[in-house]
């Protein structure tokens, strides 16, 4: 009886410690939603409204001088359809390839029954601080005949030490070693282990990556920049960027109207490049997010 | 068939018996191996060009070689001191907001799965997708003293907005926290999906015991992330000496360039005028070289108080 | 034993299969980077060999009898692309010369990441259009590839000979610190001699009955009105009679005989060389712009706001804002309220004189408009191309299109502009339809006589308020060349220099204390090497006076 009390006690003061928990939860991730929201909803009010209330200061609430000529000015640009059909490419192919070159990875390095592991760590690790730099690597890259091809966004530069190693961490606290133990009683290989029990068991860190190797790919235009010449392999981002003037350009071409319209395009087109060019890649993570809201690993290993 | 392994020829047989077991494993590193080797160890040579006086037109092979000459221009030169100790401070400051990105994960994992929890997490992730131009032209208009946001706010109660901008000591600040702004939610993915690899027995099994939230977090939560953490801050310091350029360059003004001055910055400016090669390839180096070192230190202490270490 | 020695055998061999694999997918990449270099010694040594070839004709058209193809490299600003190769004057020539060109147009902000991939790559085009591909220290420190041309204007480009003739000036700016032309220059026509001139908002001195100010103290009079006085009418203390991005611009300090073109710090005073910013001129200058910030005159956020914010105040939607600026035309950056600004004459200085910006030349020059590399195997076929840009009638077709599209020749001899087409703009069209401010040109000053402009837009207008800057223009500092000596030093020189200098304006406008300070900043500057560095000016300026 006395127990029984006690517990109840202890769960009723537990009970409010965690409703205040609660409220307090909720507090602070309304505040943080207003504080993120505004700015995001200014970039899309400040899409549609003339760049020269933007940028004095005019623009709360609603859009002020709405148009919509940063969006007809972008959609009219023939390339863009271009750089959208090569980026979608780009992503979905080089996202498979970052898996399959980057999740193994990790998942070797992570057995401790590898020999040579700390000399194979120490050959992925250096090369995140060492490298030769742009010109030996873009002769490199012409040397092995990939200049201005498609593979050459997204096979060379492949490998993500960093998420190798982050997906080493992963499985070493995630696949116990009774796994692998009682898998090879069993007679299989590693192989065989590593497709049929430890990929569909790391979904949440193949999401993960798979999400860092896309956005990387949407993102990207240095390598488009350097390695491709035929405007047909443009990714999205290298079109949008030749659309938006930099600084110096105003300063240089000083004062024709050439510069002028030039200027006012960059600031209309500044808001609305924005939307077109990452609304589409923000999409993705709602189909990614399901892979770590519930727990994995459940009965996995019979005690 | 028994080990021997008194006998150095019992080791090595192990050994072998051990990497041949693991063929397997070895073609899985293969993809990753392969490329490495091709595409950043081939072109390795190129560091040299910090040693040498690189003309493009002469090659890095024929460009003549002159030493630690490069290093000693940087460390002789005025902006030397100011740019170490701004880049450093900047990246301190920033590391010291390491702690967000855990505490963020593990108070969205708290939340009931909803509509809200899930509109709450993609809304906070997007900001990390809008570009650096963009995010610098947004705080020059919410924080201009005159038509901006906080210049609205001081005014109500009657008093003048200071310019933030042009403060040398509030840069730092400015960098850092609109950084927190831009890149809290995408960072704690990581973190959520170590999270959701507990089991939610765990948290049954807890409950039963009668433990609260907090002590749920504390002793489930926290323990669970520990491994990516530390592989994380061990990764983060060896990224010390590396403020990005775009964001301090654009963030720059002459009102607070003795607190806005980093090192990539002096790199990009003394290569407009005539393209530094040499110069600029001996900086990164000596970043590079002070950050791997860094690396091992902070390995070699995690290796000896826990059980997560890089190698 | 025989079980595990066979699976270990054959383990063995996979492994050994796997390196071997490894090795040769590495070596399959190794050619020594060597070839790269090679290539380009190659093609010189077979250029001086060249010139008896019989396909070639010295003079006269075509210049050759079997076709030759050029690769022509240019950059162009932003996103303006290659629209300008229609232009019937370059095909007209394309046919003429039997010369096929193969443009290959990049944009300016791609350019920088792939300069340096480019010159060490060795793939370099034959022939470089305009002077944004490569500047003087890329030049000066990559000599071997590109030709020295003092031999093949001699021989080959007689328009160019005579140009140079009649203005030495284009031989002077065109020869590089080992006293060889490796670049051609341009004269481009119809240019003013005054560069960036005072403009201020007429209708707010007509509502508020002020006539145009002359000097300092009137410019300071007027400005202050401005301010207080509520002359865009909305009753809002809103104007803001000078803003800028930022910086300062030094154009406001020229009433004190700060006048830099070339943005170096330099100016000549009296005939010589002087480095400003230690001048009494330029602290008489602060002085008198920290008064101005200290009474709201110059906008308080001049220093950290950026050039959106600044031009989104010049247009601002509801109603005009800016008072006074430094414009090449009064139409240039205020949008809607363009009609309501006017340039007015310099103001005249402390010292009873005024000063203009700008060149008594005529803002006309230019180099590194043509480049022939070394990897060209028909340098003379190229040279004698480039030659028949530089006559007059060729040059006006680069600059602002063909003749037909948008030139007018007229029977006197005359030629004027034709309309853009609908919803362009001039400039824009100009753009759209040649090589515009880039190549070759010569267009001598008699030519220039027959080139009718509209004075009320575009280059027309900016002749028009020329006159009133153009007995004013101050001699500018040399467009020097600098060693590659010099260019290994300048670099670190100026951007520690420069950014002190820079800073402590910064301070001085907004806080004040110039007077104070002044000793100890120009001893610091000393510490810099500022010594060195106008000795590098110095040098530069002799060497360049001295050209014969």
């Amino acid at each position: 009886m006395e127990a029984a009390t006690k517990l109840t006690l202890q769960s009723k003061k537990t009970g409010n410690s965690d409703k205040l928990m609660e409220t307090l939860l909720y507090i602070w991730a309304v505040i943080v939603l207003i504080i993120v929201l505004y700015p995001l909803y200014f970039i899309i009010i400040a899409s549609f409204s003339d760049p020269s209330a933007v940028g004095n200061g005019q623009v709360w609430i609603f859009p002020k001088g709405f148009t919509l000529d940063g969006y007809k000015e972008l959609l009219n640009h023939a390339n863009i359809w271009i750089g959208y059909r090569n980026t979608i490419v780009y992503t979905v192919v080089g996202t498979l390839i970052g898996l399959i070159v980057n999740v193994s990875a990790g998942y070797a390095l992570s057995r401790k029954d590898l020999v040579g592991r700390k000399f194979l760590s120490l050959f992925f690790i250096f090369t995140m601080f060492f490298n030769g730099g742009l010109v030996p690597t873009f002769l490199t890259i012409r040397d092995f005949h990939l200049y201005d091809t498609f593979l050459v966004m997204v096979l060379p530069f492949s490998v993500a030490v960093f998420d190798i190693i982050v997906a080493r961490t992963f499985f070493r606290t995630g696949i116990p070693t009774e796994l692998w133990e009682a898998a090879q009683i069993d007679g299989c290989g590693n192989l065989r282990f590593y497709a049929q029990m430890v990929l569909p068991l790391s979904k949440p860190i193949i999401s993960v990556l798979a999400l860092w190797f896309a956005v990387g790919q949407w993102n990207s235009y240095f390598n488009a920049l350097i390695y491709l010449q035929n405007k047909e392999l443009y990714p999205l981002q290298l079109i949008l960027r030749d659309i938006l003037v930099t600084n110096q350009m105003q300063t240089a071409l000083g004062t024709g109207e050439a510069a002028q319209i030039a200027l006012r395009l960059a600031n209309l087109l500044r808001y609305s490049v924005i939307i077109v060019a990452t609304v589409p890649i923000m999409c993705i993570y709602p189909f990614v997010q399901k892979h770590f809201n519930k727990g994995v690993m459940i009965g996995a290993v019979k005690e | 068939m028994i080990n021997s392994s008194s006998s150095s020829s019992g080791n090595l047989h192990r050994y072998m018996t051990r990497i041949s077991r693991n063929w397997g494993l070895y073609l899985l590193l293969l993809p990753a191996v392969v490329l490495l080797l091709c595409f950043t160890y081939k072109p390795m040579y190129g560091v040299i060009i910090a040693f040498k006086d690189f003309k493009p037109a002469l090659g890095i092979m024929d460009s003549p070689w002159v030493g630690f000459k490069y290093f000693e221009k940087f460390f002789h030169s005025y902006q030397f001191s100011v740019t170490i100790k701004n880049t450093v401070i900047i990246s301190l400051y920033s590391f010291l907001t390491f702690p967000l990105p855990i505490i963020f994960a593990i108070l969205v994992n708290q939340l009931r799965t909803n509509r809200f929890k899930r509109v709450f997490q993609t809304v906070t992730y997007m900001p990390h997708f809008i570009s650096t131009i963009v995010i610098v032209g947004l705080m020059m208009i919410l924080l201009s003293p005159g038509s901006g946001l906080i210049g609205n706010i001081y005014r109500l109660f009657g008093a003048e907005a200071p310019n933030l901008m042009g403060s040398a000591s509030m840069f730092s600040s400015l960098y850092v926290w609109s950084d927190v702004w831009q890149h809290t939610g995408w960072d704690s993915i990581i973190y959520l999906a170590a999270l959701s690899s507990v089991s939610p027995s765990l948290y049954e099994a807890a409950t039963v015991d009668g433990a609260s939230r907090w002590q749920k977090i504390r002793f489930i939560d926290i323990p669970m992330l520990i491994p990516t953490a530390v592989t994380l801050l061990i990764l983060r310091i060896g990224g010390l000496l590396g403020v990005g350029f775009e964001k301090a360059y654009l963030l720059q003004n002459n009102l607070n360039i003795s607190g806005s001055e980093v090192i990539s910055t002096y790199v990009y400016k003394i290569g407009l005028l005539s393209s530094q090669y040499s110069f600029s390839a001996a900086i990164n180096l000596f970043n590079t070289v002070i950050n791997f070192a860094l690396l091992i230190l902070v390995n070699w202490i995690s290796k000896k108080y826990s059980e997560n270490s890089l190698w | 034993m025989t079980t595990i020695s066979k699976r270990y055998t054959r383990k063995m061999l996979s492994s050994l299969a796997l390196i071997s694999v490894l090795g040769t997918t590495v070596l399959a990449g190794c050619s020594s980077d060597k070839d790269a270099n090679n290539t380009s010694s190659n093609a010189s040594g077979k250029n001086t060999a060249n010139t008896s070839d019989s396909n070639f004709h010295a003079e006269g058209m075509p210049i050759v009898d079997k076709q030759v193809t050029l690769d022509v490299l240019t950059i162009r600003w932003g996103n303006m692309g290659d629209t300008f190769t229609k232009n019937t004057w370059l095909q007209e020539l394309e046919k003429n010369s039997n010369v096929k060109i193969n443009w290959q147009v990049i944009s300016s902000s791609d350019w920088d990441a792939q300069k340096s991939v480019m010159l060490a790559s060795g793939k370099l085009p034959d022939v470089i259009i305009g002077d944004m591909a490569f500047g003087d220290s890329d030049i000066v420190n990559n000599l071997s590839i590109f030709q020295p041309l003092d031999e093949y204007i001699d021989k080959y480009m007689p328009n160019l000979k005579a140009a140079m003739a009649e203005m030495p000036d284009l031989k002077k700016l065109s020869t590089f610190p080992d006293g060889k032309i490796y670049s051609l220059p341009a004269r481009l026509p119809s240019r003013p001699y005054s560069s960036v001139q005072p403009v201020i908002n007429k209708e707010w001195l007509d509502k508020l009955g002020l006539k145009a100010p002359e000097t300092l103290d009137e410019l300071y009079n007027v400005l202050k009105a401005f301010k207080e006085q509520d002359p865009n009418g909305n009753g809002k203390a809103d104007e803001i009679p000078y803003s800028d991005s930022k910086d300062l611009d030094m154009n406001l300090l020229a009433p004190f005989g700060i006048t830099d073109i070339r943005g170096n710090h330099m100016v000549l005073k009296d005939g010589k060389p002087e480095y400003f910013p230690t001048s009494e001129a330029y602290k008489a200058g602060i002085a008198w712009a920290n008064k101005l910030y200290s009474e709201g005159i110059i906008d308080k956020e001049t220093f950290t706001q950026d050039d959106t914010m600044l031009t989104a105040k010049r247009q601002n939607p509801d109603a005009a804002l800016i008072g006074f600026s430094y414009q090449w035309t009064p139409d240039a950056v205020f949008g809607q309220w363009s009609k309501q600004y006017e340039t007015i004459a310099p103001i005249t200085g402390p010292d009873g004189k005024k000063y203009q910006i700008g060149d008594p030349n005529g803002m006309s020059f230019r180099r590194n408009e043509v480049l022939i590399t070394t990897s060209n195997e028909h340098p003379e076929v190229a040279a004698r191309w480039a030659d028949q840009f530089y006559t007059g009638e060729a040059s006006i077709q680069n600059f602002w299109g063909a003749i037909g599209t948008s030139i007018e020749k007229n029977a006197d001899g005359t030629y004027t502009l034709m309309d853009p087409p609908d919803g362009t703009s001039a400039d824009a069209w100009y753009w759209d339809s040649s090589l515009r401010d880039f190549g070759p040109k010569y267009v001598s000053p008699e030519f220039e006589k027959n080139i009718k402009l509209d004075p009320t837009s575009g280059d027309g207008l900016k002749l028009q308020l020329d006159s009133l800057g153009k007995d004013y223009v101050t001699e500018p500092f040399p467009d020097v060349m600098y060693t590659e000596e010099e260019y290994a030093e300048l670099p670190t020189l100026i951007t520690d220099i420069e950014s002190y200098i820079k800073s402590t304006r910064a301070k001085w406008i907004t806080k004040g204390g110039i007077d104070q300070e002044w000793d100890s900043y120009v001893k610091k500057l000393n510490d810099m090497g500022l010594e060195k560095l106008i000795k590098i000016y110095n040098d530069a300026y002799n060497r360049y006076m001295n050209i014969q």
